[in-house]
């Protein structure tokens, strides 16, 4: 009997493998959850700011004018990006690469040409 | 005789706690940190609900906010003769033909309830809230029935005859 290991150890070291590998389980799926919810949000609010911008940008739409308005990168999963836009009528598509994440959004371009050149979200009334 | 019981009783139990798995200290160790995870994990989701909840109203706060710069100096506010907008007016016979849905596109505000009030009555797009949110954006503006000569605005500044009015114009969006 002497030198055995006993069944109080295995147990032991059983529960607190568990406990250990539980906890990094854990630990991970908040960090990606957060990294989530920080890319949503971060569309969500640019999303807001480009639209607004389109919408507001009617109220000089009795004169001729471009606007440009630079891009915000977007940070996640520790990279920057460039957010691709895609408008659609009167809805913006917010998307980045690497992510499936979008936001959508409602604006006003009544008569305006709206696109993205590169870093810019450019706006004419020409 | 109670002595010898209670002899009996403490080696039976010095006995049965021989080769135990878990002991008391360490059952109330794991409680204790079960419940600090389980108290980080909730504060961590309410921050979370908390946050996206901040930017939802701000995201509607915003969407009105522009939809009411479009309408007060766009298509839909007073034309001065060279065909020039005035700023933060409203064109009554304008507004007052205009399509719903046509307007609604306009504002930016397909997606929502939209309700449009000038001085407290019912001007159009009477649509009733149905989400949890709602933002009422009031502003002072200048109405006008038709084109606005520079005359009339010389007018109003003079104030002589001015056939301009001005009206409280609400926009509530949800």
């Amino acid at each position: 009997m002497k030198g055995q290991i006993s069944l109080d150890l295995i147990f032991i070291l059983i529960v607190v493998l568990m406990f250990i590998s539980s906890t990094v389980l854990l630990a991970e799926t908040a960090r990606n959850n957060q990294e989530e919810a920080l890319l949503k949000n971060q569309l969500r609010i640019i999303g807001i700011n480009y639209s607004s911008f389109i919408t507001k940008a009617q109220a000089i739409s009795d004169t001729s004018f471009i606007a440009k308005l630079k891009l915000d990168r977007i940070n996640y999963q520790g990279k920057r990006y460039t957010p691709k836009l895609n408008f659609e009528d009167n809805l913006l598509t917010i998307t980045i690469e690497d992510s499936n994440q979008s936001e959508k959004i409602y604006f006003s371009k009544d008569g305006l040409n709206v696109s993205q050149e590169t870093d810019y979200l450019v706006v004419r009334n020409e | 005789m109670d002595l010898m019981f209670h002899k009996k009783l403490i080696i039976w139990w010095l006995e049965m706690n021989k080769g135990q798995i878990f002991s008391i200290d360490f059952i109330l160790a794991m409680i204790l940190v079960v419940l600090f995870i389980g108290t980080i994990l909730t504060f961590s989701e309410t921050q979370l609900y908390s946050q996206k909840e901040n930017i939802l109203t701000t995201k509607l706060i915003k969407q009105t906010d522009a939809g009411l710069v479009a309408l007060l100096n766009g298509k839909y506010s007073c034309q001065l003769e060279s065909g020039i907008n005035l700023a933060n007016s409203l064109d009554m016979t304008t507004i007052n033909a205009a399509d719903e849905s046509a307007l609604k596109k306009y504002l930016g505000l397909s997606d929502k309830d939209v309700t449009l009030k000038i001085d407290g009555s019912f001007l159009k797009l009477n649509n009733t809230p149905t989400g949890d949110k709602t933002i009422i954006l009031d502003q002072n503006i200048l109405t006008c029935n038709g084109q606005v000569l520079i005359s009339d605005l010389n007018n109003c500044l003079r104030s002589n005859n001015c056939t301009l009015t001005e009206n409280k114009l609400s926009l509530e969006v949800s």
